[in-house]
């Protein structure tokens, strides 16, 4: 049975997140490879930066997300 | 029949033309050597494949790519898997800080791609006029004196400014890499007495960067002894982009072997080339 709470069911899992400037809201994600995995992004070509710092990609799997947290995901691309 | 027989002399200058240098003198920065003199973009160009056959063609070592906003509309970008389509053990990855407004935005980029896994070097450049992409002198020597300081091999894109250039090789870059004229212009080296400064100043490479729209422009960046181009629109834009990265390919390896041979000194007289015909006053 899903947990509930006053608010409502699944309410106790959702997450605000401040997504490159655009505030989203996400449900079970824990840490920043989820995060991943939530938006179906290559992981080889991102970039992650964590409340202003930059994150190496081993560092995805323990970085816990908190309620607020503000995400950058760049990317490599075409440039000179 | 005559036969000639070689004297010593005229032996032992065979011998010298025979060993004389064939291959131009390797290009140094920071702790990596390169044979190649022309850095290339990866903008513009019309797919990954011509992309990669433009590299190929090209004969460079060292290529650009940008970091930007990751689209996460879920929409499916051609262009996302870019670094599948460069092999890092062929070329350096150069990730360039493209899009920061300031100092600070463009250490952040720097840091973003070294903790990704990038190498640890970053075309510095920071441009917040969106009409003519000229660099911002402060904020790039702010910059550079902060990544230099981490461990970053630094290649500014400046204006051609010989005292920034300075400033910057003082503060420990590992290049300079002066404009020609603006980005995408085409112009060429609108900016060449300015860059003659810097080269004849600099202790680090001179990279001309920017502006350069054929083959003859590159060319006369290495005659002048610029170290090396970085060429990116001129290449992705062409009609057959392959051949022309082939023709900056040869423009620039011959340029670079007259700049090493020396090139004869500029007159403003003539100077004949052939003995003056003083036997038709004989007559």
């Amino acid at each position: 049975m899903a947990p509930t709470s006053r608010l409502g069911p699944k309410t106790i899992f959702l997450m605000k997140i401040l997504l490159n400037g655009e505030m989203r809201e996400f449900e079970k994600t824990k840490t920043i490879t989820d995060l991943v995995s939530a938006l179906s992004l290559e992981p080889k070509v991102i970039l992650i930066e964590h409340n202003g710092l930059a994150l190496h990609r081993v560092e995805w799997s323990s970085c816990i997300l908190s309620d607020g947290d503000c995400i950058e995901i760049l990317q490599v691309a075409a440039g000179g | 029949m005559e036969s000639y027989s070689f004297g010593f002399p005229l032996a032992c200058l065979v011998l010298r033309l025979h060993h004389r240098k064939t291959v131009s003198k390797p290009l140094t920065i920071a702790d990596r050597t390169f044979s190649s003199r022309l850095f290339l973009g990866t903008g513009k160009f019309s797919s990954n494949e011509i992309m990669r056959e433009s590299l190929d063609a090209s004969g460079c070592e060292i290529v650009t790519v940008a970091l930007r906003r990751a689209d996460l509309s879920g929409k499916k970008d051609p262009f996302a898997n870019i670094l599948d389509f460069i092999d890092p053990q062929k070329y350096l990855l150069l990730p360039n800080t493209s899009g920061a407004m300031n100092a600070e935005e463009a250490v952040r980029l720097a840091r973003l791609g070294a903790a990704s896994g990038l190498p640890r070097w970053v075309k510095l450049e920071i441009h917040p006029d969106p009409h003519y992409l000229l660099p911002d002198p402060i904020e790039t020597l702010a910059a550079a004196e902060i990544l230099v300081k981490e461990g970053f091999v630094v290649l500014p894109y400046i204006n051609a400014d010989p005292v920034l250039a300075r400033r910057l090789q003082d503060v420990g870059t590992a290049t300079v890499m002066p404009l020609g004229s603006p980005i995408g212009s085409n112009r060429g080296l609108d900016t060449r007495s300015q860059i003659e400064i810097i080269i004849k100043q600099a202790c680090v490479p001179v990279v001309v960067d920017a502006g350069i729209g054929a083959p003859s422009h590159a060319a006369e960046a290495l005659e002048m002894g610029a170290d090396a181009v970085l060429v990116n629109t001129a290449i992705a834009a062409a009609g057959d982009p392959v051949r022309m990265a082939r023709a900056f390919k040869n423009a620039i390896e011959a340029a670079r072997e007259a700049f090493e041979a020396g090139l004869p000194m500029r007159l403003d007289h003539a100077s004949a080339t052939s003995p003056l015909a003083a036997f038709l006053k004989s007559v």
